[in-house]
């Protein structure tokens, strides 16, 4: 029969063994957005190369009718904090969850930036088209590729939350049961 | 007797400007300074390179940190100075052939002022990107135009590529679409009309240009289709974007508007032997070029075919050609040296 501490003890080694095991997550997942992003420009610029530098540029964005087409909502109290769903195509049935849920802003991918809806955009229907429209129709498969990279991306970016959060959770467990063991060992030694 | 030799009389009107061209020529980079670009790390190790080759000191006033769109728009200043003495100088019909050049620069002005207003980008910001070979006065008035009729009455209708209009007038709403359509069809106008003044002109010219122009048609028929799957662009539309001055024409262009993939697209391009190399070599890997880098690739050898020819006007474009790969090829080398993402840094197209 295993004392309590021992107890203690095997939960603490099986604590850290999982942080370690999400920490070589994380670093697989941070060397994974690296690349997405950095390929996705790499793209880009293959775009550029085939459409004409100017046409791929910033006269092309929209800004007006830039709208997030992911977004992300928070759980407290599930294992998955953030789980992100895509607001393409029911932008009336969007509005209960958005009330539940936190818009996560994106300040790094230019295809996606998210601004808040307005109010004249509400009264039109709101046509949200793939960004890549803003570029033309015929688009060269460079440019489709750098946009399945970006949105990629922005999955990874989701998983690297979720797994911080884990972390910090697994973190904080152990400092607890390190705790934990603290009082039962001098309770013991009493 | 005259007839039978235009050489000889060629030079009394265009000889010294096809001098000044071959002179042009000689500074277009080579393969050497290419090799020392790509070992550049930054984009000031690029200027300093770019100092020792014809271009010279041009980036030498722009203010650090430099950017690539700064070296885009210097590099093609170079070429303006250039072909706007030439236009200067010249007399018919090296004038109207030189002003069948600046019409597809026309056609990429019109088409990134009219997106760029779509997008209610401000047209102050618009109008320094297009390019100046490609200016026109009416360009300022293009914030106007709503539909493609109005696009057409106000601002078109004076230019140049009017009659290439003809087609695409219509009271709908400007959209991505139908921008889309408009531009392959002006292009689609333009080469055929390039295409049949070259005929007409004869001789070497004809010889050169009529080669090339045929290429470039087939080339648009293939990338449109390729490009038009997956896209709302219907079949009876996409048939209507085609030139019609290729070795495509009639029926490898009517296999292509039925085509659904890549394989049928690449099985009519099996029918023409030309067509199928380039086809066979290309693919996405890591070793292998694009099929758009082919077709860039075949351009350039037919450019340079050009120069094989004397007295003839294909030089002329042959040589706004090949300075168009070489701004490509520099500007894609100084992405990946910003970017630091080298890997495939050498797929540029080297020219001579």
């Amino acid at each position: 029969m295993m004392t309590e501490l021992q107890q203690i003890n095997e939960e603490l080694d099986t604590k850290l063994i999982s942080f370690f095991e999400t920490l070589s997550s994380l670093y697989q997942e941070q060397e994974k957005l690296n690349d997405q992003i950095k390929d996705g420009f790499w793209n880009m610029s293959r775009a550029r190369y085939n459409m004409g530098i100017k046409f791929v540029g910033i006269d092309q964005i929209h800004e007006d009718n830039m709208c997030a087409l992911t977004k992300v909502k928070v759980r407290e109290d599930e294992t998955e904090m953030f789980e992100g769903y895509s607001s393409l195509h029911a932008p009336e049935e969007t509005q209960p969850v958005e009330t539940v849920g936190l818009r996560k802003r994106n300040v790094g991918q230019s295809q996606e930036v998210s601004t808040p809806v307005g109010d004249d955009t509400a009264s039109k229907t709101k046509k949200q088209h793939d960004p890549i429209r803003w570029f033309g129709v015929l688009v060269p498969p460079s440019l489709r590729q750098c946009q399945n990279q970006f949105k990629s991306s922005v999955e990874t970016t989701i998983a690297i939350a979720n797994l911080k959060q884990k972390l910090l959770g697994l973190k904080s467990e152990y400092l607890d049961l390190q705790k934990r063991k603290a009082e039962v060992a001098s309770n013991v030694s009493k | 007797m005259m007839n039978y030799m235009p050489e000889m009389t060629f030079n009394v009107d265009h000889g010294y400007l096809e001098g000044l061209l071959r002179g042009f020529k000689s500074g277009i980079l080579r393969q050497n300074d290419y090799l020392n670009l790509v070992q550049c790390e930054t984009l000031e190790d690029l200027k300093l390179h770019l100092q020792s080759t014809d271009y010279g000191n041009f980036l030498a006033n722009e203010p650090s940190p430099l950017t690539v769109s700064v070296i885009d728009d210097k590099l093609k200043e170079k070429l303006v100075v250039e072909f706007q003495h030439l236009r200067n100088q010249c007399v018919e019909p090296l004038s109207t052939f030189l002003d069948y050049i600046t019409y597809s620069y026309m056609i990429d002005n019109i088409i990134l002022l009219i997106t760029g207003i779509l997008h209610q980008r401000p047209i102050n910001e618009l109008i320094p990107k297009c390019h100046p070979l490609g200016s026109f006065e009416q360009m300022e008035a293009i914030h106007i135009a709503s539909t493609p009729a109005e696009l057409y009455n106000a601002v078109l209708v004076d230019t140049p590529i009017a009659p290439y209009f003809l087609d695409c007038i219509s009271e709908q709403d400007l959209d991505e679409m139908n921008i889309e359509i408009i531009r392959n069809t002006l292009y689609k106008a333009y080469l055929e009309d390039f295409h049949s003044f070259c005929r007409e002109l004869g001789g070497a010219t004809a010889e050169a240009m009529c080669e090339a122009l045929a290429f470039e048609a087939d080339r648009r028929a293939f990338i449109i289709t390729i490009n038009s799957f997956g896209t709302e662009l219907t079949k009876e539309d996409r048939a209507k974007l085609y030139p019609r001055c290729g070795d495509l024409y009639p029926y490898g262009l009517q296999l292509l508007a039925k085509a659904d993939d890549y394989d049928q697209v690449r099985q009519v391009a099996d029918i023409y032997g030309h067509y199928k190399e380039l086809f066979e070599g290309s693919g996405t890997g890591p070793g292998e070029k694009t099929l758009e880098d082919k077709f860039f690739e075949q351009e350039v050898n037919f450019m340079k075919n050009s120069f094989m020819q004397q007295f003839q006007f294909g030089v002329f474009y042959a040589y706004v050609k090949l300075k168009e790969q070489e701004n490509r090829n520099i500007i894609w080398i100084a992405e990946c040296v910003a970017q630091r993402h080298r890997a495939k840094i050498d797929s540029y197209i080297p020219i001579f």
